[in-house]
């Protein structure tokens, strides 16, 4: 099968620092490249993936070496020109990696003895790539700093408590790991009560994840989603606005580009504006196979054809701080909570184990054990509270959300 | 727990954990989805009985934490790939098969809910299941099916609260179990239980 020759690659170098119960058990180093060779034609697409180094021409050469496994594809790649992105900030050597996850363990351990923790840091570079006969010559580069504890108290049953982790572009002067430890940690072993209202304040992606599965361009045509039927329906609140942005620069290790090479004008999608539905999301062969939009959203694989995905979705922020959201109320920050899959009209309950109870700038204490039930309509509609315009406890954008205590 | 005086005491060897009808037991050497030659630090796979009549007999070790406890190695020290830190690990995991007819469980039941299918769940001290197909028992029958959403109660209690296990047994081979990030595949299961109490939503 001769025909249009693409590749994908991805080459990544990671360092981590890990703890186990207050002691460095180890330093790992990875040095990773992974490919996708694709050669295009005859409404096929021979797919070859590759970990490690590989040349182009055997990797070309495989994608084509069994033409009864190539796979239907209809649509041609496409020819985006050359774009290049970097983001990244610094770099950091290993021994200042080292030198990072010993310091945040001593603070750690001297100024909360009744704590032991397991975790560590990282640092990632990554540089994704994608060329094709056409044209296409895109790259993107990203670097971050990861730092994440998970905790136990010395008075637990459990095996974990809690934890807190955040991503930095470049090294500060340890102001933020101390500032989020002391909000987990300092209040920790007070007791505070369970608020009458219950607002949720957490890091947005696990809601917008809910969201993408229900904007899937697949699901609303098949009438498999709850927002089936719903386009240009005001369904969510008045201030809910959400958007796949591919140049989001807050965005850790994002492509501008989709799986299929394509590239979004102004690298935006706009899926729900102001409580409006106004499109879901599609690849080339959802949006052909169902007669819907073509957004320029597929999702990144390697080994097969894609999916409608990719998604860097982004809640509109308020212009209020999460404290100004509050307006004097507390919100609870769960730290071990399981929730149970929604039904047909989108009721989930969730338990909360551990989590704390804080005003958007102080943390009260932590909250005994408790239930709550939620509906996928009423928290991004009449139980939407705003994402802040700050970053408070978590590092990171946050959606605070009204649940309502059961039992 | 290897430095926490709280787990090591609640984990103590020989401490009643359970009904005297549980039995709990791990082997990476049953030929399942959770099967292992040898874990990712050569040890070979066995089977280890961890809790047996209610009794904690067992844990699972890597080599570190067999030597802190002065215990031998079961072989669980697993990782995800090539390109991940090896830590203990379940492989098949499952309750053994007791006295009681899957049948005459149901029919000793007076009053109670039927948990065909569960989705996932999680555990921590307080554990969750994620039913997705529930029927109501009444009078010995298993009746209407009924919405059951979470179930959720105290490992430390409901262990205690198992009064029937089946002569019934199932190991399910599509599970994956996740820890620090890694995901490898175990399998799980074992015979229909009944327990008293559970918190139901």
């Amino acid at each position: 099968m001769a025909g249009i020759k693409e590749k994908h690659t991805t080459h990544r170098v990671f360092s981590e620092l890990t703890f186990e119960e207050n002691k460095a058990k180890a330093f790992a180093r990875k040095n990773e490249i992974e490919s996708s060779y694709r050669v295009y034609g005859d409404g096929k697409v021979g797919i070859y993936y590759h970990c490690g180094k590989i040349d182009d021409a055997e990797g070309f050469a495989r994608a084509q070496a069994v033409p009864e496994r190539a796979r239907p594809y209809e649509f041609l790649p496409e020819n985006g020109g050359k774009r290049s992105r970097d983001k990244t900030e610094c770099s950091v050597s290993d021994r200042e990696l080292m030198d990072m996850g010993m310091e945040y363990m001593q603070y750690l351990t001297e100024k909360y003895p009744n704590f032991s923790f397991t975790g560590g840091v990282n640092a990632k570079w990554q540089c994704d790539t994608l060329e094709n006969d056409l044209g296409t010559d895109f790259s993107n580069t990203d670097y971050a700093i990861g730092v994440g504890f998970r905790f136990k108290h010395k008075d637990s049953r459990d095996i974990i408590d809690g934890g807190f982790s955040f991503n930095l572009r470049k090294p500060d002067d340890g102001t933020v790991f101390r500032t989020m430890a002391d909000l987990y940690l300092a209040n920790y072993e007070t007791v505070a009560e369970i608020p009458e209202e219950i607002i949720l304040d957490m890091q947005y992606y696990s809601r917008t994840g809910v969201l993408a599965g229900e904007l899937n361009a697949e699901g609303l045509a098949l009438g498999t989603s709850r927002l089936s039927g719903k386009i240009g329906e005001k369904v969510f609140a008045d201030d809910f606005t959400l958007e796949h942005d591919a140049g989001d620069k807050e965005c850790w290790f994002s492509r501008f580009w989709d799986g299929e090479g394509s590239v979004l004008p102004n690298d935006r999608l706009v899926l729900v504006e102001n409580g409006v539905i106004k499109t879901g999301y599609s690849d080339k062969r959802v949006a052909a196979k169902y007669n819907v939009p073509y957004t320029k959203t597929a999702s990144h694989n390697y080994t097969d054809l894609t999916a409608p995905g990719g998604l860097n979705l982004r809640i509109r922020r308020s212009d209020k701080t999460v404290r100004e959201l509050l307006n004097g109320r507390c919100a609870v920050i769960p730290m071990n909570a399981t929730g149970s899959p929604m039904d047909a009209n989108g009721d989930t309950s969730l338990i909360i184990n551990t989590s704390l109870l804080w005003d958007g700038e102080r943390v009260v204490g932590r909250l005994p054990e408790f239930r709550v039930k939620a509906n996928f309509f009423d928290m991004f509609g009449k139980d939407f509270c705003g994402v802040g315009s700050d970053d408070p406890i978590y590092n990171d954008k946050q959606i605070l959300m009204r649940v309502h205590r059961v039992g | 727990m290897l430095n926490d005086k709280v787990l090591r005491d609640e984990w103590v060897m020989g401490k009643k954990v359970g009904s005297d009808l549980v039995t709990i037991i791990d082997s990476g050497d049953l030929p399942n989805h959770g099967y292992i030659p040898y874990d990712d630090e050569g040890t070979k796979a066995r089977e280890t009985k961890l809790i047996t009549n209610g009794v904690l007999t067992g844990r699972l070790h890597d080599s570190n934490s067999a030597a802190a406890l002065s215990e031998e190695l079961t072989g669980n020290c697993r990782a995800q790939d090539y390109g991940c830190s090896p830590v203990v690990r379940m492989t098949n995991t499952y309750m053994a098969a007791g006295p009681d007819s899957f049948e005459d469980i149901i029919a000793d039941t007076k009053d109670g809910i039927y948990v065909y299918m569960v989705d996932n769940g999680t555990g921590s001290s307080t554990f969750v299941m994620n039913a997705s197909v529930c029927y109501r028992i009444r009078d010995g029958k298993i009746c209407e099916p009924v919405r059951v959403r979470m179930l959720t109660g105290s490992v430390f209690q409901t262990l205690f609260d198992i009064d029937k296990v089946g002569t019934d047994f199932t190991l399910f081979d599509t599970y994956t179990c996740g820890k620090f990030g890694q995901s490898v595949r175990v399998s799980a299961g074992g015979p229909s239980i009944r327990v008293r109490k559970l918190s139901v939503s």
